[in-house]
């Protein structure tokens, strides 16, 4: 274990595996452990209908957010979830090539893989060993936009929104600002700009290069650690389990 | 303290955790056009602070730190009560949370919370104590008698198929719309009957204040009188609350099945209209719908209204009608607190009208701001430019009438076009 690099991915990282899935199993957990079963009389309805309810559940929010509340809507969901993390996270090219070295057929997405430049779809090192492999994604001229320069701007405008957005909520008075809310911000930038830092190849030297990069890595555990304890938990549990919770109380229960 | 809180269960545990506290339901409720700070979110907010205390050990050894408080004062109930108050629990910011999260039955839980404590507006409080003992009975004896020998049909009839669920409150606010419903029902040859006394104040009202207790035993007391008449349908004229709790949460509330289905009186309208057993005419007036949100959001009675109005009047649908209603703000016992209905009520049952100083301004402000709240759905209405606009709820009637709409009943409206 020579540096932070290596005690990241060889300490870290397993121990903050280890905690989330305790903690992911404590929070799933406590539903099990409280459910009683209810007498119910179902109204029937037909499945084409149920179909219908289960996509619009989901499609909902989303349209009376546009209507509603449209600058919210554009930074916090499309920026932020959809542009700034989730493709960044799942399919930017060396994000592929590391999961693919932990779940092989992680690899399958490589058609997808976004680069990490507009300019090159070179995936390299600073000193390459042996071949250097090129991504070679669908997106074609989408490139322009999809790539992890980009994307790296929409999720630090994305996570700056937030950050302003909850400030000011907070000076208001507004009570659903929770103190963990300003904490786990500051942990989502540090993990971003590690990595486009380190993917940059900013540091000049290989010492400065694996600093980088177990930074990047040990806040990644760290973000790994708090996720089942925060409201990051909603991208694994609380978004569906409330939508699909929704769906059957008004749906399949009640007939609306 | 920590014992007036409730137990957990599936969907509170959600309800408490997974907020991410986005506020994308703000929009959608009639509280927040008054202020901001009565956002769904934030109103939710005061009982995941209280279940933090209870429940999480960050809560238990951080306190406020980490947002977990329950209130100690006298005046810090008081200030809960005032957010508690603004929630019509009219369901808009459950199906527009993103994650689906029921604030106004976080609110429900958070009356609970306050009625433990010893808080409740005191008119709702006292109502409750009456249904809650059944003394609202005796008290309204004579105006039940009265009203029986008016309607001149069968009262406590056994095996008739349908049963006419007749409150208190339908019967104060709206004694022409339960004798219309009765026209109705003979137009059609119907075999039904009315009970042989009011059933419940405004039943359950131990649901909107928060006492479970009551809830419990005012749902088994009129199930129990409904089994005992054994209709093949239990059929409500009102709109509000009670079609839900009836509809769909006495079973679980009493843990078995009744031998009876429970309808609106749209929905029963709509049978008859499809079998042809009720004949009637066109008005040639242009009407709209307001919907209950308890009937249609909560309880997916959409289509049938409207079916039955479009074969009387010339039907135009309002911008947000059925599962996207706009709620007018006097749900959840709101509309019980204005100053014409409580008084009223108050009369028929004999009650002091009576409040101390702190809890006349409660009312008012509430009464204030619950006018405030129904614009915005008002408005809408407005601009259908309908001539009539209809109303399943007698309490909601109440408001658009007092909004200088010409509103009616949607019972009314369907007795006149009886041939």
């Amino acid at each position: 274990m020579s540096d932070i690099l290596d005690f990241s991915l060889e300490v870290l990282f397993p121990v903050a595996l280890v905690i989330f899935v305790a903690g992911a199993a404590y929070r799933v957990l406590k539903y099990v452990f409280t459910f009683r079963r209810g007498v119910y009389v179902n109204r029937p309805t037909g499945w084409g209908y149920r179909i219908w309810r289960l996509v619009d559940s989901f499609l909902h929010p989303v349209i009376f957010n546009l209507k509603t509340k449209p600058l919210e809507l554009l930074n916090g969901f499309l920026f932020f979830h959809i542009l700034g993390v989730i493709l960044l996270i799942f399919l930017l090219a060396q994000h592929i090539a590391y999961i693919e070295k932990i779940i092989p057929f992680y690899g399958l997405l490589w058609p997808l893989a976004i680069p990490l430049s507009s300019s090159t779809g070179a995936l390299t090192v600073t000193s390459p060993v042996g071949n250097i492999k090129f991504v070679n994604s669908i997106w074609g001229p989408l490139t322009l936009l999809l790539n992890g320069d980009f994307l790296t701007i929409f999720a630090v405008i994305g996570v700056f929104y937030k950050v302003i957005e909850k400030t000011i909520e907070k000076i208001k008075g507004a009570r659903h600002v929770r103190s963990g809310d300003l904490l786990i911000w500051p942990l989502l930038f540090v993990i971003i700009v590690t990595g486009w830092l380190t993917a940059h190849h900013v540091a000049s030297d290989m010492t400065g290069y694996r600093l980088l990069l177990g930074l990047h890595i040990a806040s990644a555990a760290l973000f790994v650690v708090v996720w089942p304890f925060t409201k990051y938990f909603h991208f694994i549990w609380g978004y569906w389990f409330g939508k699909l919770y929704e769906w059957y109380n008004l749906t399949l229960r009640r007939g609306v | 303290m920590a014992n007036v809180l409730p137990k957990l269960s599936p969907p509170l545990v959600h309800y408490f955790e997974d907020c991410v506290g986005c506020a994308a339901c703000a929009p959608s409720c009639p509280y927040y056009y008054v202020d901001h700070k009565y956002a769904p979110v934030d109103k939710a907010e005061f009982l995941r602070q209280m279940l933090r205390s209870k429940y999480t050990l960050a809560g238990k050894l951080l306190g406020r730190v980490v947002g977990a408080k329950i209130p100690r004062t006298d005046a810090e109930w008081w200030e809960v009560m005032q957010y508690a108050y603004r929630c019509a629990d009219c369901g808009h910011c459950y199906t527009t949370c993103p994650f689906g999260i029921d604030s106004g039955a976080m609110v429900r839980r958070l009356r609970e919370a306050l009625y433990n404590a010893g808080y409740a507006p005191p008119v709702l409080n006292e109502l409750n104590r009456l249904e809650k003992s059944g003394e609202y009975v005796t008290r309204s004896k004579g105006l039940w008698e009265d009203f029986v020998k008016s309607a001149g049909v069968p009262v406590g009839k056994k095996g008739a198929r349908v049963l006419l669920m007749v409150t208190l409150i339908d019967l104060l606010l709206s004694r022409d719309v339960v004798l219309n419903a009765v026209k109705i029902l003979r137009a059609a040859g119907e075999d039904f009957t009315l009970p042989e006394r009011p059933l419940g104040v405004a039943p359950p009202l131990g649901a909107v204040v928060g006492d479970r207790e009551s809830l419990r035993a005012v749902v088994s007391d009129i199930i129990s009188y409904m089994e005992g008449l054994s209709p093949q349908y239990v059929v409500l004229i009102s709109g509000c609350y009670q079609y839900p709790y009836f509809r769909f949460e006495a079973t679980d509330v009493l843990k078995r099945k009744f031998g009876f289905k429970v309808l609106h009186i749209s929905e029963l309208l709509y049978e008859y209209l499809k079998a042809g057993r009720l004949k009637l005419k066109k008005l040639g007036t242009s009407a709209t719908l307001h919907d209950s949100c308890q009937l249609a959001r909560r309880g997916g009675v959409v289509k049938e209204p409207r079916e039955v109005l479009k074969a009387v009047v010339n039907y135009i649908e309002p911008k947000h009608g059925g599962l996207e209603a706009m709620c007018l703000g006097g749900g959840a016992g709101i509309a019980l607190l204005a100053k014409d209905v409580r008084e009223a009520i108050g009369k028929a049952l004999g009650i002091s009208a009576k409040l101390d100083v702190r809890e006349e301004k409660f009312v008012e402000e509430l009464e204030g701001d619950y006018g405030k709240a129904s614009r915005k759905g008002v408005d809408e209405l407005k601009k259908t430019g309908a001539e009539v606009v209809v109303a399943t709820c007698p309490l909601a009637l109440a408001a658009l009438r007092a909004s200088g709409l010409n509103a009616e009943h949607f019972v009314n409206v369907v007795a006149s076009a009886v041939e």
